[in-house]
């Protein structure tokens, strides 16, 4: 199997080479008439450090991703295509892949690339003293051995089905000639890289001034030929609001997210054209599983038959979304097509309460063991959508006898509390995710917060040994249907457990220039293709 | 003054520790799916903030006295002190030509109003200042972008510089100062010339002026030279608590308007908890304070010859 899918590999690789004319002066279908022109996004914070993997905010990796580049891309859909690496080979019997690079691949700087900067790099990420954000994604890796100049082996200690779109993905190159003191250049926290870095991605780093913006410019050697934009500036502006004040005045070509009240603002301005994309994300309400009250599936089930998901995709989101069923993207094949969402039901809800021993008092409350059901529904303040989905479920739990109330924090506050486990109900996303999806670190039970808040992201403290046993086989299928079918045997099982309220998916809306050209956005990146956007002429 | 900014960078720091919300919070975010599964314990003992708060504060308030340091951000771990001079030129740009604006605007509506007390402009001037101190600046800001910069076009909405379009830097800075600023010089306005126009009201009844016109002086030479500057005294302590103002930056109208600022970094840090950098701006700001305050008591006695210190 594993020969079989090397060599089908191979071929498909060998395919594209012949395709694209193995030339590294411009990809296929490079039009150089597209070329010119500069293009300004917008980001709402600014970048921290842009070091690759050693930043964990959107802003910073979002720079990261056009300054630097990897041995294995991903194409639209996820899946592993060639990068810096123009093939590989993966031997199943000594665990080891071994990578081909590109010839004539140069820095920004015009230093060449060799596999000597490859092993340099993985040897940052895997360093027993590393400050790599991801280690995790490394933790596998049991060396990197160079081959030659251009040949480059890495060995793994165990079998990760998710080796190439990972860490092979996500291991930016890093010019060894500018680490003179190795992980300690690295871990630095203000060196010059860090502000100054050098890669051998489709942009080259010009100008990065602090809360302002930051500027990266065409690499004219990229390998896969330059990019059609001349420039890309990343502007820092406050909210949401001022991005689409100068989306409409001209001053910014292209907002990710334009929020569902803004578009039609938006809209009617005859420069701007409007997108509506998906985005691998599901949004939740969600609570700690250990919390008394929702130890019992009934009132979780309850819970879910209380909400109101059309409301909130067809009110909140004027329609931009689909109804949640679970933590997977209805256009992923790990979603589980029969579940279905839990539809509102309030006898159902109530009916279900009743059965699990709360009894309405005098007041009206709902109690059991002398104990009411109060509740308090918390969501990050700044946010727009998420108040009014709270009020959403609010406003029914009231109906049922429950004493709900809404109430919004500080982001920092928010997240504490939330990791803490401490909040009774909150409002919440997860996303960024594409067919590459594993939901490890969220459910398992290894990866449950402690009281502090430490030791992993599954604060809904979800525990059963099934999910577990799922998860782990999960990550070592390597055939990818099968691999799919354990997903949605895993989603099946958390819908029934009712473990939160998966409440919709959101499609996003981006605006942009109307003459900006060639942009395709991906499950988990809206500058997915950037360097094949252009200018109208 | 050095036991005074030693309390308050005491009452900052319990204030600031015992706030809710915990630095690291910002090395987690559930919302991501690229999610760092760090190691929180491991950052905390990093930053020290696991440590109870007196010993957190001796360790500062060493690092201040002996080193004279300000550390390092939490966030990216960059020294404080140069996040902030990198923020003073924005700062002291914007707040430096909002403060003169004001005062070159409020010092002559001052005098009209108190000279002509009563009368419809000065009525006219007070419903202006009593607007312009009781709107909130974010909400006049906001106003302002709409209709200056979306509806009528005339002026950018954000940041402080444009992307290298025609315009020379120094122009196309000024370009995008003067919303910022105006908004800021609208506030001001309000305040200086209501104190102004109070303090130019108590000279105008003093009896030296009344002196002045029975000797038949004329009245702009009353206005001018016997009773301005006498009005002048308490504008001029005014002028020297704008001094923290002037490098303190405004938080609010530096968030709208994506300035550069040491407002943004204020608020920044305070969002993200990021310790150092708030003790940081604290203590910038209260020595200034200080500062203005005693440069304001020199001033004083410089120009009036009635006051006199040290001597009894």
């Amino acid at each position: 199997m594993i020969k079989k899918l090397t060599a089908v590999t191979i071929a498909a690789v060998l395919l594209i080479s012949l395709l694209s004319g193995v030339s590294s002066a411009a990809r296929s279908g490079f039009d150089p008439k597209k070329v010119g022109g500069k293009v300004v996004l917008t980001s709402f914070s600014d970048a921290v450090t842009l070091i690759p993997l050693r930043a964990n905010d959107q802003a910073s990796n979002d720079i990261i991703g056009m300054v630097f580049d990897s041995l294995v891309r991903k194409d639209f859909y996820g899946q592993p295509i060639p990068g810096m690496a123009e093939r590989w080979t993966y031997d199943a019997k000594t665990l080891s892949y071994t990578f081909y690079l590109r010839k004539g691949m140069k820095f920004h700087d015009g230093k060449p690339v060799t596999a000597n900067d490859v092993k340099f790099s993985f040897d940052m990420y895997t360093h027993p003293k590393t400050l790599n954000t991801y280690k995790a994604d490394f933790t596998d890796i049991q060396s990197v051995t160079v081959v030659n100049d251009l040949t480059v082996k890495f060995t793994l200690k165990k079998k990760n089905v998710f080796f190439l779109t990972n860490a092979a993905n996500s291991g930016a190159i890093l010019p060894k000639h500018l680490f003179p003191r190795g992980i300690d250049d690295y871990n630095a926290d203000n060196s010059y890289f860090s502000r100054h870095p050098v890669g051998t991605g489709p942009f080259k780093f010009k100008e990065w001034r602090t809360d302002e913006r930051v500027v990266v410019s065409a690499f004219n050697d990229y390998w896969n030929g330059r990019p059609y934009l001349d420039e890309v500036i990343t502007r820092i502006l406050p909210d949401n609001n001022v991005e689409s004040i100068n989306l409409i005045k001209g001053d910014v070509d292209f907002v990710q997210v334009i929020s569902p009240r803004t578009v039609a603002d938006v809209e009617k301005s005859s420069n701007l054209k409007t997108v509506v994309y998906d985005r691998g994300r599901f949004d939740y309400i969600g609570w700690n599983n250990d919390n008394p009250l929702f130890q019992d599936k009934k009132v979780r089930q309850a819970m879910n038959y209380a909400m109101d998901r059309q409301a909130v995709v067809s009110k909140i989101m004027l329609g931009r979304g689909y109804l949640g069923t679970g933590p997977f993207h209805p256009k992923l094949p790990q979603e589980n097509k029969n579940v279905k969402p839990y539809p509102l039901d309030l006898n159902k809800a109530a009916q279900l309460l009743a059965e699990a021993g709360w009894k309405k008092g005098s007041d009206g409350i709902l109690e059991k063991d002398g104990k009411k059901f109060e509740i308090e529904i918390a969501y990050n303040n700044g946010n727009v959508t998420r108040p009014k989905v709270a009020q959403i479920l609010a406003q029914n739990l009231k109906k049922l006898g429950i004493k709900a109330s809404v109430r919004g924090y500080e982001w920092s506050l928010f997240l504490d509390k939330q990791q803490k486990g401490t909040l009774d109900m909150y409002v919440l996303a997860w996303g960024g995710y594409d067919g590459n999806v594993e939901h490890y670190g969220i459910l398992h039970s290894s990866a449950i917060p402690d009281k502090n808040g430490d030791g992993g992201n599954n604060a809904w403290h979800v525990h059963y040994s099934k999910v577990d046993q799922l998860l782990e086989a999960y990550l070592q299928e390597e055939d990818s249907s099968k691999r799919n079918k354990i997903y949605q045997e895993l989603h099946a099982f958390l819908a029934d457990e009712a473990i939160a309220i998966f409440t919709h998916h959101p499609k996003l809306t981006a605006g942009m220039n109307k003459n900006l050209l060639g942009v395709r956005i991906s499950l988990s990146s809206p500058y997915f293709n950037i360097e094949d956007w252009y200018w109208k002429k | 003054m050095i036991p005074l900014l030693f309390i308050i960078s005491i009452v900052s720091f319990l204030l600031m520790t015992m706030a809710p919300g915990d630095p690291t919070a910002m090395f987690v975010n559930p919302e991501s799916s690229k999610g760092a599964e760090q190691d929180l314990s491991a950052i905390r003992d990093k930053l020290g903030v696991d440590k109870p708060i007196y010993v957190q504060y001796a360790k500062w308030i060493k690092m201040i006295v002996l080193d004279g340091d300000f550390g390092y951000s939490f966030q990216d771990g960059r020294p404080v002190l140069e996040k902030i001079v990198e923020r003073i030129p924005a700062t002291l740009l914007l707040m430096g030509t909002a403060i003169f604006i004001s005062f070159l605007i409020a010092i002559p509506i001052g005098i009209y109003s108190a000279v002509r007390q009563y009368s419809p402009l000065d009525n006219t001037f007070t419903f202006l200042s009593f607007l312009g101190i009781s709107i909130p600046s974010f909400f006049f800001a906001i106003m302002m972008m709409l209709v200056f910069s979306l509806k009528l076009g005339w002026f950018p909405a954000s940041n402080m510089r444009g992307d290298g379009g025609n315009l020379p830097t120094a122009l196309d800075i000024l370009y995008h100062l003067i919303l910022p600023a105006s908004v800021l010089a609208f506030g001001l306005v309000a305040q200086y010339s209501r104190f102004m126009r109070s303090s130019m009201l108590e000279v105008i009844h003093q009896d030296y002026i009344r002196t002045a016109r029975a000797k038949g002086v004329t009245e702009g030479k009353v206005v001018f030279k016997h009773a301005f500057r006498n009005a002048l005294l308490p504008i001029i302590t005014l002028i020297g608590l704008q001094l923290p103002h002037l490098f303190g930056g405004a938080l609010i109208i530096e968030q709208i308007f994506a300035w550069p600022g040491m407002g943004r970094l204020a608020i920044g840090s305070i969002f993200i908890r990021d310790y150092q950098v708030i003790m940081g701006v604290t203590m910038v700001t209260a020595v200034l304070v200080v500062i203005g305050n005693l440069l304001a008591d020199i001033l004083y006695a410089v120009v009036d010859p009635r006051i006199q210190y040290g001597k009894t």
